[in-house]
């Protein structure tokens, strides 16, 4: 088996974040570090406070800290990265991505505890970096312009001292003197003593560092926030520490404040802002509060006192930016909040929310499941902790926000849309019925408009306002309508021309672009007729006649060819076939530019600008959409993909606006967007939305940016809120940390057991209204560790589902233990939304795990695995096998096709396969390395994933002979590893599923830190060569942070039969020259390498 | 017999590179210098210390300063004797 990877969703859980101005414009952008991995540039819209993702990238490398930095007399900020790879990388924004300027190595790479990289802090001047490691290792950069304004690093000085631990790392504002880091660190060794504030200085003259001054601070001391300085403020640190904070200065002052009701809260973020002459500083403790730190200092900027007052409460975060324009961004568990300061005073209102994005995480478990019975399934994620815990229902779509339905007379038969004439109408939305028009203003709320000019008794076939002037003015032109019989020329209600078929025929499809008209004759054999408008007169000009298709025409698209102005013309025919003309332009031209063959009828066509060429998307009646690029001068069709999008139902398409650029509307058993990036790659997702049969772009005051959409006879507006993301993220609130879950199949109620310290409790939910039909409360200290579904063989119902729950009383943590432990069954009631308690059963030892096996329930105690039968009173001991592994059992799965084989996995020492003998339990296969197992699902009869703790996936298969029961071999065999791959990130839940109707299946993975990752099986070996070839050349190009590729994916163990589809996915971003040059280095063409990596993604609806 | 400088060689390696073992290297010291990696690691990783702080129902905060805080003697003060191999 080899597995090709692929980050569906990049994770939510936020490391880092900064604030600064990336793009070196006026505007205040954020820099976003998700888990380490993916460096993002977020906006904020400063009217709206709307979030946007302006780009998002991964890095391949583990991003531990982040700096912004800005060099004297610059006006662009710079990142600088402490990463693993034993580098320090400063990177810029630039060209629509984050692109290293300077790279300098001074380790070895990975997370090693004397490699600098935990703690970047750059000068607020812009003239030194300081990377810090755990222990020992501080290193001090200068940096600097070159003649040509490049950044240059000078070689790093070292000032670190052996056998000390550094808790944080910061850089004191000292104005233009020399710059100074403050450094909280802990010796060891020999010279132990107190935690210590130390004062390295950078001697720029000189070149070199000193520890100029140190000072014993609180034990608890943990983070450092440096204050402003140089005129702007005191200088100086504060030194954050439990239930405190303290003003600290190499002058010697020392003013300390309490954090007000929190003795023992310890600083999980904070923030610094610098107004006019002033500043403040924003700290929030572990249980989310903010707190509003006040430095009063004298005229002579000498610190006289700090005070620490209670300012808001938010989720707890992990990152604090405090924007220019009066927003707050916290970055709080999955998601990310934005808030308006409301107030600088704090108290009640001193912050409103404004925008949020939702995401899963910490994931602790998740299951997929299609619940809702879409044609995707769905990931159940029990995410947050506290009280952020959540079950988050993932789903793959973009979200959709509905701003309107209205009800309609009849089905429509479509919907347009067209810009006002002039700014003070409302747009028109106009809707075709069978028989007749519809002309809709949306002015408040939607209302008919009769005095539009529009023929209103006929069906109409299209409509669009055109464009006035020159080809690329954006005046606006008079509005035509199609109707069966006449092209409707309308310039003001009371002026319409009309243009009339010869011999009265009648028009069987129509499309129009920004200046042409294009209809194609009814039962002609092909005839197309082309209109366009004459720039003098104002009225439509017939085109010298097109060739005639041969076929007839069922639907039309038009564009216009940029430079000359002639239009590009694309027919769906009727023998299965797209045909490209061109018409008019200044040459007057009328030829056919070339074929398109189909597998299947077409239904509706559609053409868009995909940057230079033409996009040309077909839907076929079979439900299949085929998209393609035409070259709109030589009429090349290239890049030609088909995409299932659902059971045989005809796709639509439309041209919409999204995000500002032009994309797709594929509308067939399930609307799917499609839109081309930056760099010309075809991206795809479904939209989390109902099916829908026709689209148009729709903008008002109130919708910037949305759809008119008709699905029968309701008219909707929606609109994208996150086009850029292509899963969303629904959150059911819970009340604690969520530790475990299971879902009955019929009710579709998730039973989910929630533990905080000396709480527990169980709660059976409904996912569809998000309503808590049952909440059991354990007794106090009685802790909830897991629950598991189980039938019993002896039940009077064989198949009836018990819910069995372990508990513990007094758990202890390290080592596992606890005073009494039990398992609780509990029966579901007759309409399975509640559950009822059947019998409590003691258990010596700490159950750690459950799982339904063979009729019976086995419960993973210590070491032990025992299998319990269903008694009238208690659960009753059938077998036991005391040592199934060496140390504790962290999970059990009991095999799908093999009723007799139960996998065990173990803390540390892999997964075992034990086989149920009429002797007991035997072990069948053991792991010759040790993994940390947290996750597992077994695929075939002799296959398993698993996931580990240092977010490492690997697949293990047993030997044939392992199986033989009936000739068993001495000693168990050991597992072959399959694949193998480090993720970077622990993976916490596994499922084999489809993601769409046609799709192949692929194991879908969410990770603790929110990502959602596909690893994908490849079926030939052809492709899985190629792509390890293509994986393999992009790994010589140089990455952003260095980071070894292969020695990134082999962090714990050697990578095995797995690409990174990620890093593949790469080679669309390279430019031709460097495309063409891989694809030669392995043996294969540009478009062979991007058909397979479209195909890829295609066939697997991802 | 330390015809190249070797010892001295040798001497400043270890000085550099905290934790490297020698013949001499104690069970103590070895023990420690495992467990400041392992402590370092759950610092540096935040997938692992998200999950270590989630099990111990503690914040990231708490959890990342308590490693460092365990890293100053992760195995208890040194063995006062000699020959405590």
């Amino acid at each position: 088996m080899f597995l090709y990877t692929l980050t569906l969703n990049a994770p939510s859980v936020i490391s880092h974040a900064e604030v600064g101005h990336f793009s070196g414009g006026k505007r205040q952008e954020l820099a976003i570090v998700r888990h380490q991995q993916h460096l993002e540039l977020c906006t904020v819209d400063t009217n709206s406070g709307q979030m946007g993702t302006e780009h998002s990238q991964n890095m391949f490398c583990r991003i531990r800290s982040i700096a912004a930095i800005r060099l004297p007399g610059g006006s662009k900020d710079y990142l600088v990265l402490g990463t693993d790879a034993g580098a320090l990388t400063i990177v810029e924004y630039t060209g629509g991505k984050f692109v290293a300027v300077q790279h300098h190595e001074f380790g070895r790479s990975g997370l090693r505890r004397q490699v600098a990289g935990q703690y970047v802090v750059a000068d607020p001047r812009g003239r030194a970096v300081m990377v810090a490691a755990v222990e020992r290792t501080k290193l001090v950069y200068v940096v600097t312009r070159d003649g040509e304004a490049q950044v240059q690093l000078a070689s790093p000085l070292e000032a670190g001292r052996a056998q000390t631990v550094s808790f944080d790392v910061a850089a004191v504002d000292v104005g233009f003197e020399n710059p100074v880091f403050a450094a909280l660190e802990s010796a060891y060794g020999e010279t132990q003593g107190a935690k210590e504030l130390a004062y390295y200085e950078l001697d720029l003259g000189l070149n070199h560092v000193v520890r100029r001054w140190s000072a014993a601070v609180d034990s608890s001391a943990h983070r450092l926030i440096a204050l402003p300085g140089g005129g702007d403020g005191p200088s100086g640190v504060l030194v954050c520490s439990a239930g405190a904070v303290e003003y600290r200065h190499n002058t010697g002052t020392a003013r300390r404040a309490e954090i007000p009701e929190q003795a023992q809260a310890l600083v999980v973020a904070s923030a610094v802002h610098r107004m006019r002459g002033a500043f403040f500083v924003l700290v929030q403790t572990e249980d989310g509060t903010l707190f509003k730190v006040t430095v009063t200092c004298t005229a002579e900027l000498e610190v006289t006192g700090v005070d620490v007052a209670l300012f808001s409460q938010v989720q707890p975060a992990a990152a604090l930016c405090i924007l220019r324009a009066g927003f707050l961004f916290a970055a709080a568990g999955g998601g990310q909040q934005l808030h308006q300061f409301a107030s600088l005073d704090g108290g009640e209102g001193a912050l409103a929310l404004v925008d949020e994005v939702e995401g899963a995480g910490p994931v602790v478990r998740s299951a997929v499941h299609n619940v809702a019975r879409e044609d995707a399934p769905q990931l159940f994620a029990l995410s947050g902790r506290g009280a952020q815990a959540a079950l988050a229902v993932v789903r793959h779509g973009v979200e959709v926000a509905e701003l309107a339905v209205a009800e309609l007379p009849d089905a429509a038969t479509g919907v347009w849309t067209a810009r006002a004439a002039d700014a003070g109408d409302a747009g028109l939305i106009v809707v075709g019925l069978p028989q007749a028009t519809l002309a809709l203003e949306v002015r408040g709320d939607v209302a008919e408009v009769t005095r539009t000019g529009l023929a209103t008794d006929v069906p109409t076939l299209c409509l669009r306002r055109l464009t006035a002037g020159a080809s690329d003015g954006s005046e606006a032109g008079p509005l035509v309508q199609v109707t069966p019989h006449a092209v409707r020329l309308v310039h003001t209600p009371e002026r319409v021309s009309e243009w009339r078929p010869p011999n009265a025929r009648a028009i069987a499809c129509a499309a129009i672009g920004t200046r042409h008209v294009a209809v194609a004759l009814a039962r002609s054999g092909g005839q197309i007729v082309c209109l366009e408008l004459h720039a003098g007169t104002g009225a439509l000009v017939e085109l010298p006649r097109l060739p005639e298709a041969g076929s007839d025409v069922s639907s039309l698209a038009v564009a216009a060819r940029g430079t000359t102005g002639a239009a590009v013309v694309a027919a769906g025919c009727a023998d299965s076939t797209v045909r490209l003309f061109a018409a008019g332009g200044v040459r007057g031209v009328a030829e056919a530019l070339g074929v398109q063959a189909l597998d299947a009828e077409p239904h509706a066509v559609t053409l868009i600008d995909a940057g230079g060429a033409l996009g040309l998307f077909v839907g076929l009646v079979t439900g299949v959409l085929v998209s393609a690029t035409v070259d709109a001068v030589s009429g090349a069709v290239d890049a030609v993909r088909a995409r299932v999008l659902g059971a045989a139902q005809p796709v639509a398409v439309d041209a919409v606006v999204v995000a500002g650029r032009p994309a797709v509307l594929a509308l067939g058993a399930a609307p799917w967007l499609l839109s081309y990036t930056r760099s010309g790659r075809l991206r795809a997702a479904p939209l989390s939305y109902d099916a829908l049969a026709h689209a148009a772009p729709f903008t008002s005051d109130q919708c910037a940016e949305g759809f008119a959409c008709v699905d029968g006879a309701s008219l909707r507006i929606v609109s994208l809120p996150r086009p850029a993301a292509a899963f969303n993220c629904a959150s059911i609130p819970l009340a604690r940390t969520p530790r475990s879950m299971a879902l009955h199949p019929e009710s579709r109620c998730f039973a989910i057991a929630e533990r905080d310290q000396r709480a527990s409790l169980l709660r059976v939910v409904d996912p569809f209204t998000g309503d808590s039909e049952q909440t059991i409360e354990l007794d106090e200290d009685d802790a909830v560790l897991t629950v598991a579904h189980v039938t019993f063989a002896e039940s009077s119902d064989p198949t009836e589902l018990f819910l069995a729950v372990a508990c513990a009383r007094g758990l202890q943590l390290r080592p596992p233990a606890c005073a009494s432990a039990s398992v609780r069954l509990y029966r579901w009631a007759p309409d399975a939304r509640s559950l009822v308690l059947v019998h409590v059963t003691p258990i010596d030892g700490v159950p750690q795990c459950l799982a339904a096996f063979g009729g019976m329930l086995a419960v993973g105690v210590g070491r032990a695995v025992r299998l319990y039968a269903l008694g009238a009173r208690q659960l009753l001991r059938r077998v036991q096998a005391p040592a199934a592994v060496p140390n504790v059992i962290a999970a059990m799965c009991a095999h799908r096709q093999r009723p007799d084989l139960l996998l065990v996995a173990d803390v540390q020492e892999s997964v075992r396969l034990l086989a149920l003998t009429s002797a007991g339990f035997r072990t069948l296969a053991v792991d010759t390395l040790p993994r940390f197992i947290v996750a597992m699902l077994p695929l075939d009869d002799a296959t398993v994933v698993t996931s580990d703790k240092f977010g490492n996936v690997a697949v293990l298969r047993a030997p044939a002979a392992a199986l033989d029961l009936e000739h068993p071999p001495s000693r168990p065999c050991h597992w072959d590893i399959i694949a193998e791959f480090h993720a970077g990130d622990i993976i916490t839940g596994m499922d084999v599923c489809e993601m769409g109707v046609a799709a192949r299946q692929i194991i879908l993975c969410s990770s603790l830190m929110g990502a959602v990752l596909a690893a994908v099986p490849l079926v030939s070996r052809q492709d899985a060569e190629m792509l390890r070839a293509l994986e393999l050349a992009l790994r010589r190009l140089p990455s952003v942070a260095g980071r070894d590729h292969l020695a990134m994916r082999s962090s714990f163990f050697p990578v095995r039969a797995a690409v990174d589809g990620d890093l593949c996915e790469l080679f669309y971003a390279l430019d031709l020259a460097s495309q063409d040059a891989i694809a030669e280095d392995i043996g294969h063409d540009t478009p062979t390498i991007l058909k397979k990596l479209d195909d890829m993604r295609a066939i697997h609806a991802l | 017999m330390d015809k190249f400088g070797m010892h001295n060689q040798t001497e400043q390696l270890y000085a550099r590179y905290e934790g490297t073992g020698n013949a001499d290297t104690s069970r103590y010291e070895w023990l420690t210098n495992q467990h400041r990696d392992t402590l370092a690691h759950y610092v540096m990783d935040d997938s692992l210390a998200m999950f270590i702080s989630i099990a111990e129902g503690n914040s990231v905060t708490r959890t990342k300063f308590n490693m460092l805080e365990r890293m100053q003697q992760p195995c208890g003060p040194p063995p006062k004797t000699e020959d405590s191999k």
